[in-house]
């Protein structure tokens, strides 16, 4: 059986108010899941439960058929995540960062050199290593999350808006990488807005509208199904209230008012 | 056009702002409330000012002129230190800060309009601390203060000068830690003032709390004209004040001329220079303030910093020692607690029966020296304790609690080690150099050991209810009860550290004495280690996101 990520009703609420409600999907090893939902559909929720950064009030979260919460530090050991937003703590250089997560993760000092060396050259860091993290901007910010992400080799990997403040060439670098370490049988669930970008590294996507799940297949049977020809014409059609035109032209009615 | 239009609106809004961040909120209020701090320091300044006029309502009737003269220095000598500490604690609040340029930077406003803005509100904080310390003893004392048989006339003159000295000696020492903060930020680069601040600002809170405490008693006319006294007067900015007092309330005996011209004099150059390193601090060092952010961390190879046994308490460790070393917040409340400490152990190593003991050929070291070593020590854990409870960011935490992988009790074992490392063992170095230099012998080595098992005890005791990593707590607006635990300690722990310290110099008379205070302390640290264990902690867990108790929760009033 391959590893898989299993979410069964998994429901969250704040205040009485519902930001995942029943949400059940599964992503399997070797393939990139796309996670999708307009802004506070509850994506980032759900990916902060799976880490177990926040309690669900209900359903079970399961991986590799083990109940998350039996064994939390088995769990964290096999997990890598890149957050949303790039919380790190600012005073800290980029190196004394990964240097802390390595350590706290417990990665042999040895190994440990090697491969934040390795990913602070390849993500082109290296030369800002010893600056502090309040003068990297978002994108290198970005690359000391993903780094400290996979300095374990996680089994997991949690991908949250990864590609926020990337140039075009880390973009594409973390494009190829996503791919790459799912090939290698990593599982991947990975939420963005870049819709195109889903659409060529994701073989499943999940769709969510406030807090529910509205779509959980393949791209390419999701085209089938709904007659559509891209992804972001399916996203459009199952998530998208508004009518984008009036409300575009209601903005430049009013700053030019 | 559009700009000037703007100007008075600009400025009462960076004005607001400033006044509202002088005294760094996150500092002394950690729900980071800026009307409740401020109505909390106008609270304890007033109480202050209820409690001085107290005696007037006990005494009630006239007093004697060097009575008077107590009283006087006693609340000019307050006035000054409060407003000193407060100066020391809005430390770089009036020099050019990158926050605000890079925020006010693109928008349409002049830099003369946020020097301007952030001045009026040290100006605004100046005032209003002289006023909530005063406002009870500035209108109730100057009925007596005034010339005897002047009248109303004399009594409204005394409210006037009375005023008028508090404000002017308060505006001295601002001034004077203005100056301190303007040379150092134009003398130094910008790294090295930001890092030299630290030490500028325990040593500022030292003189401010040690002048407070050992200031003696000169409120009389032979004190005041004694030649020995003349020196020490010189360096005592409340005497002058005193003096100053005097002349304007318009009862100043030839004594106190001396005083009144000095007061002038320093009141003068502290305002004139300040105003000048001050200007020359923001045309001269405003770019480089801009490109440079707080402290940076060296070039150096990280990863070959110290370590501290395996790699969970190395990491927690060197992750504590940078955040306090790079933390401006942190730095400036550990000085703070480190000073008081330093000051009331001055004030015990500085009695003149320490002197003598310490000449004296019995061997045995002086009680006060005991004590003050006691003193300087249990102010740093319990300041420290407080310092790590603070977090340096709070949305940065998930890192820990993502990767918590060992067993708790290495994260609190850490929590230990981090008060050993910053607490402990530099100021156990520190007082070893300085007591081996004064009182070389046998018992100032027993006492070291004995203060190192101390110091250890110490760490363990203050580690005993946290079930949170330093520098990373999450906290519920009003649960710190930092400050309460910080004059609780005090309360309580300064006569039981006399008490320590008489006992401990009872033991160190005799060699079997000596035997027995460390096996006392060893057993006591061995005790508290073992109870303090890993089968203890390991059944705990580490709180990262602080929750409301559960029935304020089952009350569900968000919902």
């Amino acid at each position: 059986m391959s590893t898989t990520l299993e979410l069964r009703e998994v429901s969250k609420s704040y205040s009485g108010i519902s930001a995942v409600d029943k949400a059940s999907f599964t992503a399997r090893a070797g393939e990139v899941t796309g996670y999708l939902g307009a802004n506070g559909s509850g994506k980032s929720t759900t990916m902060k439960m799976i880490t177990g950064l926040l309690d669900g009030d209900s359903g079970e979260i399961l991986f590799d058929g083990i109940q998350l919460g039996r064994d939390p530090v088995a769990w964290r050991k096999r997990i890598g995540y890149v957050p949303e937003e790039p919380h790190l703590y600012t005073h800290l250089s980029g190196l004394e960062y990964l240097i802390m997560v390595a350590q706290l993760r417990s990665i042999p000092q040895q190994r440990s050199s090697e491969i934040i060396d390795g990913l602070l050259r390849l993500l082109g860091l290296h030369s800002d290593r010893h600056v502090a993290i309040s003068a990297y901007s978002k994108g290198m910010r970005q690359k000391v999350l993903l780094a400290a992400a996979l300095l374990h080799n996680p089994d997991l990997i949690l991908l949250d808006e990864p590609f926020s403040g990337l140039d075009v060439g880390s973009s594409l670098v973390l494009r190829s990488l996503i791919q790459e370490l799912a090939g290698r049988g990593k599982v991947v669930l990975f939420s963005s807005h870049e819709l195109e970008t889903v659409e060529r590294i994701c073989s499943h996507v999940v769709i969510l509208h406030r807090g529910c799940i509205v779509a959980d297949d393949s791209i390419e049977h999701l085209r089938t199904l709904m007659s559509l020809s891209s992804l972001e014409a399916i996203f459009s059609q199952l998530t998208v209230e508004q009518d984008t035109a009036a409300i575009s032209r209601q903005i430049a009615d009013l700053i030019h008012a | 056009m559009l700009e000037s239009s703007h100007q008075p609106s600009q400025f009462r809004v960076l004005c607001r702002v400033f006044w509202l961040r002088v005294v760094d909120l996150e500092v002394l209020s950690p729900d980071n409330d800026a009307q409740k701090l401020l109505g909390h320091l106008a609270a304890l300044l007033a109480g202050v000012s209820v409690l001085f006029s107290a005696p007037i309502l006990l005494i009630g009737g006239p007093m004697a002129e060097p009575d008077l003269w107590t009283f006087e220095h006693c609340f000019f000598a307050t006035t000054l230190t409060v407003v000193g500490v407060l100066a020391v604690l809005s430390w770089d609040s009036v020099l050019p800060d990158r926050r605000d340029l890079l925020v006010l930077g693109p928008l349409p406003v002049r830099i003369s309009t946020v020097f301007a803005a952030k001045l009026s509100a040290l100006v605004g904080v100046l005032c209003f601390s002289v006023v909530a310390l005063n406002f009870l003893t500035g209108l109730i004392w100057p009925f007596l203060f005034s010339a005897p048989g002047s009248g109303i006339v004399g009594a409204l003159r005394s409210i006037v000068a009375y005023w008028v000295t508090s404000t002017a000696g308060a505006v001295f020492i601002f001034c004077s830690v203005l100056f301190l903060q303007g040379a150092a930020a134009l003398v130094l680069p910008r790294q090295l003032f930001l890092r030299a601040s630290s030490l500028l600002q325990v040593m500022a809170f030292t003189m401010l709390f040690a002048g407070y405490l050992l200031e003696p008693s000169l409120e009389s006319i032979p004190a005041l004209t004694n030649i020995s006294n003349q020196r020490l007067l010189d360096w005592l900015p409340s005497y002058w004040f005193l003096g100053f007092f005097q002349q304007l309330n318009g009862t100043m005996r030839p004594a106190f001329a001396p005083l009144a011209e000095r007061a002038w004099m320093a009141l003068a150059i502290a305002f004139i220079s300040a105003v000048i390193l001050l200007l020359l601090a923001w045309v001269l060092k405003l770019r480089r303030t801009v490109e440079q952010p707080d402290i940076v961390p060296g070039r150096r190879e990280s990863g070959r910093l110290l370590r501290f046994g395996a790699a969970v308490p190395t990491s927690v460790v060197q992750f504590c020692v940078r955040s306090l070393i790079r933390s401006g917040q942190h730095r400036l409340l550990y000085a703070f607690y480190l000073s008081i400490g330093l000051a009331i152990a001055l004030l015990y190593a500085g009695v003149p029966q320490a002197r003598a003991d310490s000449l004296s050929s019995s061997g045995n070291l002086p009680t006060p020296y005991l004590v003050a070593s006691l003193m300087i020590l249990c102010f740093a854990v319990l300041g420290l304790r407080i310092i790590i409870a603070i977090p340096v960011s709070l949305r940065a935490n998930w890192i820990f609690q993502l990767t918590q992988i060992d067993a708790v009790g290495a994260y609190l074992n850490a929590a230990r080690r981090v008060l050993l490392v910053l607490a402990v063992i530099p100021i156990w170095f520190a007082v070893s150099a300085v007591m081996l230099c004064y009182v070389p012998s046998w018992r100032t080595a027993v006492h070291l050991i004995a203060l190192g098992l101390v110091g250890a005890i110490l760490a363990d005791v203050a580690i005993l209810s946290l079930r949170k990593l330093p520098f990373t707590c999450s906290y519920l607006p009003g649960q710190a009860k930092l400050h309460f635990l910080f004059w609780g300690g005090i309360l309580v722990g300064l006569p039981v550290i006399n008490e320590a310290a008489l006992l401990e110099h009872r033991l160190l008379a005799t060699t079997v004495g000596s035997v027995e205070l460390l096996a006392l302390l060893s057993s006591l640290a061995i005790l508290i280690r073992w109870f303090n264990g890993d089968w203890r902690q390991d059944s705990r867990t580490i709180i990262f996101q602080e929750e409301e108790p559960h029935d304020v929760l089952a009350l569900k009033l968000n919902s």
